[in-house]
């Protein structure tokens, strides 16, 4: 009886510590390449926000509110970008805004968002709003019928300048 | 059964999807772009493939008892490795699977394919077995796919089309759409086999053909 | 306890983002739904009850384990086969102690395991990066929404069946007609939500 039920299990964990084995070679593997790739396209991103700002510093402060994940400063004084990621209908959405010297936004990009299809779509078309305005978002408004994305977007911009007055404070 | 029938099997006689009506989640959801149901197509090829010339070569060593959970390890494996390798290589395309990637686990047909050919056949046969199964899914995306984007974005493969770009009917690439594209694309199949293609009239699992396999017990 | 924002989720995940009828997942069961709401009822609920169970470990697993050695790539094994051993324990457990539901549910419990909606939840946990309750919530809202979706439409076919379609639509076709526009009204439920807490 014993033996009977040992060959089975025996043999499934056989292939499970195969399987796993492959899986970790080829973890290894990809996973590099699936990092670099991500390094790049990150980095495209922000170039694309601030074509004229050479390097990107990453930057670190305390009190920065915890919707921002990653933080930049631009060389040459060219301003900050703040990537936010804020609580949306279906998920996360994840934008990146970038924060001139003078106080207003140079441009946001959204980078990942999981919101209804066609109902939230004019939230992230009209992004480009969104360059020149300053902290007061003068001018933006909800979308209709897409409340809470257009008000998780205007948060998460929000969030990006509440961290850029950490930042402009530390200097 | 020579090779040539059983590579067309799987494309027209037994088309997984079209005729024997498994693993339409994917079919429904990732249709809205004939580029998207390509790369689906393939990925799930490659799990096919993989896991019937796994089962195959392994038919007589794994116990019966365990045999449902073996053949899910090792699907699994597979899955893991197509999600792998497309965000690794093919980024685009990984996001716009996105969750439908992982969820190739559970797709009814690669289960269906091990436990009804793979287990009891050569690791040749299972292999063009895989192949045929593999391009008759993808044939049937590509076909829900094409229409749902000609009609629902004017476009094919990305590139706009003549008068449909700028009159496109958008509910085709949403939800009901799809429901819609796809009963039409059912009936169209009875009506050219004269009813006599789809044998089971009942969705799901109890007029899945494996539902005996199941009701013995999933996993033990 | 940010409740607006778990609120939110379930009633995303259960009304304007359905499972079934917006993002296609479970679509083999929900076809095949009985015409019998009863047994509908009874295997939504077995499938509300996998996905929490389901949360309730996978998550743990993925935060402390998964996560912690870099044996992310493990998610889609580890998470399938816990599915999959939950479905088997609550099969066991409902035949020894409630066997009036494990007859009725009968051939539809050992499905639940290839069932979409379940591994897409416990998946998406993790992908959205909700936190535990957030994730319990989430895997509640699938549910309940996979539950309103079998109980509506099983109820429709009942209708459907004393239809008379032209023959080539009779059977999957005439189903697939009434889960689009079934489909199409639950569109309805953005607004809704939007105003309640927009």
């Amino acid at each position: 009886m014993k033996k009977e039920a040992l060959a089975p299990i025996f043999v499934l964990s056989l292939i499970c510590l195969f399987v796993t084995g492959v899986l970790s070679i080829s973890d290894m593997v990809t996973r590099p390449v699936i990092d670099e790739a991500s390094a790049i396209r990150a980095e495209e991103a922000r170039k694309e926000i601030m074509p004229n700002a050479g390097e990107f510093m990453p930057i670190y402060a305390e009190g920065f509110p915890n919707t921002i994940t990653e933080a930049f400063e631009a060389a040459n004084n060219a301003g900050y970008i703040f990537i936010v990621t804020a609580k949306g209908y279906g998920g996360n959405i994840v934008i990146m805004c970038g924060i001139g010297p003078d106080g207003r936004i140079i441009k946001t990009m959204t980078l990942a968002e999981m919101e209804t299809r066609g109902l939230s779509t004019p939230v992230f078309e009209m992004e480009g709003e969104y360059t020149g305005k300053d902290k007061s978002l003068e001018g933006i408004d909800a979308v209709t019928g897409a409340t809470i994305t257009s008000n998780a977007y205007m948060g998460a911009v929000r969030d990006a300048f509440a961290a850029f007055e950490i930042v402009r404070g530390m200097q | 059964m020579n090779r040539l029938s059983t590579l067309t099997n799987g494309l027209v006689k037994e088309n997984p999807v079209l005729v024997s009506l498994l693993g339409i989640c994917p079919v429904l959801a990732v249709s809205t772009q004939a580029a998207n149901a390509i790369g689906m197509g393939l990925a799930t090829t490659f799990v096919l493939l993989g896991a019937n010339i796994a089962v195959a070569l392994l038919r007589n060593v794994i116990p019966d008892k365990v045999r449902i959970p073996c053949y899910i390890v090792l699907v699994a494996g597979f899955v893991t490795l197509a999600q792998m390798v497309t965000e690794a290589y093919a980024y685009p395309l990984y996001l716009s699977l996105g969750i439908f990637l992982p969820l190739i686990t559970t797709n009814c047909i690669i289960l269906f394919r091990a436990e009804i050919f793979a287990k009891k056949n050569t690791v040749a046969d299972s292999a063009i077995d895989a192949l045929g199964m593999g391009a008759g899914f993808t044939l049937a995306m590509l076909a829900m796919a094409s229409i749902r984007e000609i009609l629902g974005s004017g476009t094919w493969f990305g590139i706009p089309l003549p008068v449909l770009a700028d009159d496109n009917i958008s509910i085709f690439t949403m939800a009901p759409g799809g429901f819609v594209i796809f009963g039409i694309l059912i009936a169209i199949v009875n009506k050219v086999s004269k009813g006599k293609a789809i044998k089971k009239k009942e969705f799901g699992c109890a007029g899945c053909p494996s539902a005996a396999n199941c009701q013995k017990g999933g996993a033990a | 306890m940010d409740f607006k924002a778990m609120i939110i989720i379930m009633m995303s995940a259960a009304l304007v983002n359905n499972y079934v009828l917006s993002q296609f997942l479970g679509i083999c069961p929900f076809l095949g739904v009985s015409k019998e709401t009863k047994s509908a009822t009874g295997m939504s609920v077995a499938v509300i009850f996998v996905m929490l169970l389901a949360t309730a470990v996978t998550w743990p697993i993925q935060v402390f384990l998964l996560d912690r050695y870099s044996l992310g790539f493990l998610q889609i094994i580890v998470f399938i086969l816990i599915i999959a051993s939950l479905v088997q324990f609550v099969e066991i457990a409902t035949k020894k102690y409630i066997p009036a539901l494990y007859n009725s549910l009968g051939v539809f419990l050992p499905l639940i395991t290839t069932n979409c909606a379940v591994l897409a939840a416990v998946i998406l946990n993790i992908k959205e990066n909700y936190t535990f309750m957030q994730s319990m919530v989430n895997a509640l809202g699938a549910g309940l929404g996979f539950l309103l979706a079998m109980v509506i439409f099983s109820g429709i076919r009942e209708y459907t069946e004393n239809t008379d379609p032209p023959e080539s639509f009779k059977g999957i076709p005439l189903t697939m007609m009434s889960a689009a526009i079934l489909s199409l009204s639950f569109f309805g439920f953005a607004g809704v939500i939007e105003n309640m807490f927009g």
